[in-house]
Order: structure tokens, then C-alpha cells, then sequence
């Protein structure tokens, strides 16, 4: 592989560029079709914090590589219960494995794994911080169902601020000539460095104060979290839903996508329509993570 | 040099020079001088500079400075000078400077952030703003001192 992803690490998107992306976005298509090499390395997958439905698409995409699983997918279930630290599960763990799949509480885990650890490390969801095998399922999603990235209008809804999905594909997509809709209850706005830094790189953002689906090729809703709010009324101010009614609002051929799990931001009415992509974004999570995890381990 | 002079004199200690405005007591607490120090300690709080219209001045009478303490100052600005002074004159000046990443020299301030766990921090000097290495957030030198 030409790519500089053979053997490092994959912990953010923010350093991402535009080429890397395309390779993996490309790579991804063929695992997709089912074209591509058996791995033969051992993967670790280990879940500092429970997730289900990541650790179940990371878990089909080692099986179906043929690679060998270790690793825990709950914390509670590991030596981490009688207290190991952190650094010496990777201390640990590296010896084992050929890669490292990590999801953790804590900002910057991965990041602080990839500086110990000795075999690449691969971010599975580090806090409020980034999910950057999310970001380029999101955008393998979005290339597959509109055939291309650029000059895309993509509209964010939902929890920007600690949505860590939404951290890595802002800087995914920064990359492409989009332009960007931001629609948040005021206390869960995507960090303003964050927008001074997407405005930097020449990424042109709207912040909306209504919520508008009109002219938006893609619209990226997630959870706003109960937990964010000290305040219940401030929550239910805070809340919504995109209902089937909004659809006469929306683009005949917008997709709405949701990284999962929904509670209630979208009507479950709209499963059935050509609208609704958020459950092939899932299953694409799988074919894109065994092209990561083949790019960064395999070779050529 | 003028600047300094205009103040009293110390015979053996620091001057340290061309701090930004109100910056003098957060320099104090780098060097951990607020308790238990027997030095004699004058400071100058939006005097004039000529350089840089108003700056604070911090003078230890007896005081040490070391490397870290050095490139703590540096976080806070720039254009700090640190005067040695020996038998009333000045011996050495320096310049504080930064190197690209500093390792281990201030704490991260992000509450959710894996280097306050594991009791290392690293970041990454992006212009005036300091980006943490782990958590990715950016910070001014006012909220990493
Ligand atoms: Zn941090």
C-alpha cells in the first residue's frame, strides 16, 4: 500500500487529509463487494467503556477477515476491576496483539494509548473527543448513496458539543468542498475553536436558529443525552423530533443519516422511505473497519 | 534596563521583565513562592513599558529559578525577560522560549481528559494556544496557569 496508514495509528480525524481519506473511502468499496485478502493477525479489541453495537461491528469485521479476537468488551469482566491501570493493559495487551481497537470514557485515551504502545492503535470512541472509524463509515455512507463528497449541503442536528461522532466528521469532511449547517440547543453547540478552526481550513458553516431541512443534501442527526442537562425543563426545551411531516420540507432525494442508537430524534415513519440511510450506515460500518484494519495491518 | 532601574534595586535575585498585564501573580505561582518563602519579593502591576504600552514586572530578592520554572513563565508569554542579577548588576538574561510540544509541564485543564488520570500531559504549541496531545482541546496560556 502507498498509503502512510500501513502500521500507524488511527486515533483522530482532525489530521486527516483528503488523500488518505479518498484511499480508504476506495478501499472500502471493495471490502464492500466482498473483494479482498484474508488478515492473518491477532486484533485486541478492548472496551473501557460497554458499546454494544461498535463492539459488535469491529467483532463481524475481525470474524470476517479471518483475523483472531482478544480483548474484553466490558471493562468490568477485565483485570481493570482490581484495578490495573490503564497504561499496563496496553503495556500488556501490545505483546499480544498486532493492533489495538480502543473505546474508552476519557478524552485522549487513544491518543495516550498510541504513545505507549508499540503496535498501531485504532480509536473506537474516546469521550466527548472523536470516533474516527464513524467518520469514514459516515462518509462512505454519504459517497455511496449521493456518489460523491463535494459540493454536498450536510446539516447537523443534535448534541454538536459532546458528540464525538460529530468531532470527527466535522474534520473529515473538512476536507471536502461542503458546506456545513449546525443546528443545536444553544448549550450543546459545537465548541466556537471548533468552528474557528473548520472557518480556517475554508470549510464554509452556518450556524441555524431555526431548525430548516430545505436545500440539505444530507441531514446527520444524533442523540441529545438526558445526562447533559442539570436542568429536566431545560432538556425538554432541548429536544427534538424530526418528524415524517418535515419530509414536504426536505429535498426529494436528501438523506438522513443518525450514527445510532435513536431514541426518538427520528420518526420511525421515515424507515421506510428512500429518506432513511441510517441503517446502511451501520452496516457499513463493517466492510469500512476491515478495510482500516487491512490498510493499517496488512501490506503489499 | 531603564524600567528596571526605575524600581529599587535587589543585589541577588530575578528581575523578570515585560510580563503581560496582570500576569505577575500567576507568575508567582509558578514559582511557588505565595508561602513559606523567605525572599523579599517586589512586583509591578501595569507599569509602562515602551514596548509594549503596559507590562508587569516581578522582582525576587534571593529567589532561583529553574528550567521548568523558566518554560512555565514562557506559556505565559513570549517576550518575558528574565534578568540574573548578581551584586546589584545584571549577569544573564533569558529569554524564555517554548519548545514545539511540552511534555509534562502543565496539567491539561479538561476535567474528562485521560492525561489527568494518568498524571502525564503533552501539548502541542499551535501559535499563542496550546493544543492538549490527548483530549485535542485548545487552551490559552490564561487557562493553563
Ligand atoms: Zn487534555
Amino acid at each position: 500500500m502507498s498509503l502512510n496508514l500501513h502500521n500507524k495509528d488511527f486515533v483522530s480525524t482532525r489530521n486527516l487529509d483528503r488523500k488518505t481519506i479518498d484511499a480508504i473511502l476506495k478501499e472500502s468499496s471493495k471490502f464492500d463487494k466482498g473483494n479482498y485478502k484474508k488478515l492473518n493477525k491477532t486484533i485486541a479489541l478492548l472496551f473501557f467503556e460497554p458499546s454494544t453495537r461498535t463492539h459488535l461491528s469491529f467483532s463481524t469485521a475481525v470474524r470476517k477477515l479471518g483475523a483472531s479476537e482478544i480483548g474484553f468488551s466490558n471493562p468490568k469482566a477485565s483485570s481493570l476491576a482490581k484495578g490495573e491501570s490503564f497504561s499496563d493493559t496496553i503495556k500488556v495487551v501490545e505483546r499480544y496483539a498486532d493492533a489495538i481497537v480502543i473505546r474508552h470514557p476519557l478524552q485522549g485515551a487513544a491518543a495516550f494509548a498510541a504513545d505507549l504502545s508499540s503496535v498501531p492503535i485504532i480509536n473506537a470512541g474516546d469521550g466527548a473527543n472523536q470516533h474516527p472509524t464513524q467518520a469514514m463509515l459516515d462518509l462512505y455512507t454519504i459517497l455511496k448513496k449521493k456518489g460523491k463528497i463535494d459540493g454536498l449541503k450536510i446539516l447537523l442536528v443534535g448534541d454538536l458539543k459532546y458528540g464525538r461522532t460529530i468531532h470527527s466528521l466535522v474534520f473529515a469532511l473538512s476536507n471536502y468542498n461542503i458546506e456545513l449547517s449546525l443546528y443545536s440547543p444553544p448549550s450543546l453547540a459545537l465548541p466556537e475553536r471548533m468552528v474557528d478552526e473548520l472557518r480556517s481550513r475554508g470549510t464554509k458553516v452556518n450556524i441555524l436558529e431555526n431548525l430548516d431541512f430545505s436545500g440539505q443534501d444530507v441531514i446527520y442527526a444524533t442523540r441529545v443525552q438526558k445526562e447533559r442537562f442539570a436542568d429536566l425543563e431545560e432538556y425538554e426545551r432541548s429536544r427534538y423530533k424530526i418528524s415524517i411531516k418535515d419530509a414536504d420540507t426536505m429535498k426529494r432525494d436528501a438523506i438522513l443519516m443518525h450514527p445510532l442508537p435513536r431514541i426518538d430524534e427520528i420518526d420511525t415513519a421515515f424507515d421506510k422511505t428512500k429518506h432513511a440511510a441510517y441503517f446502511d450506515e451501520a452496516a457499513n460500518g463493517v466492510p469500512v473497519r476491515m478495510a482500516l484494519l487491512s490498510l493499517i495491518l496488512g501490506g503489499k | 534596563m531603564k524600567d528596571i532601574l526605575k524600581v529599587q534595586k535587589i543585589r541577588h535575585g530575578i528581575v523578570i521583565d515585560h510580563l503581560p498585564q496582570n500576569s505577575a501573580f500567576r507568575v508567582l505561582k509558578i514559582l511557588g513562592i505565595e508561602k513559606n518563602f523567605s525572599g523579599e519579593i517586589s512586583i509591578l502591576i501595569n507599569t509602562k513599558s515602551a514596548k509594549y504600552g503596559r507590562k508587569d514586572i516581578v522582582k525576587i530578592e534571593g529567589g532561583n529559578i529553574s528550567e521548568d520554572h523558566l518554560k512555565r513563565i514562557a506559556v505565559l508569554s513570549r517576550h518575558v525577560t528574565v534578568n540574573f542579577i548578581e551584586n546589584y548588576k545584571v549577569i544573564k538574561k533569558e529569554n524564555p522560549t517554548l519548545p514545539k510540544i511540552i511534555v509534562d509541564l502543565v496539567e491539561c485543564p479538561n476535567p474528562q481528559c485521560i492525561s489527568r488520570v494518568e498524571g502525564k500531559s503533552k501539548f502541542i504549541v499551535e501559535g499563542n494556544l496550546f493544543r492538549c496531545a490527548y483530549c485535542e482541546r485548545v487552551f490559552t496560556s490564561d487557562e493553563l496557569i
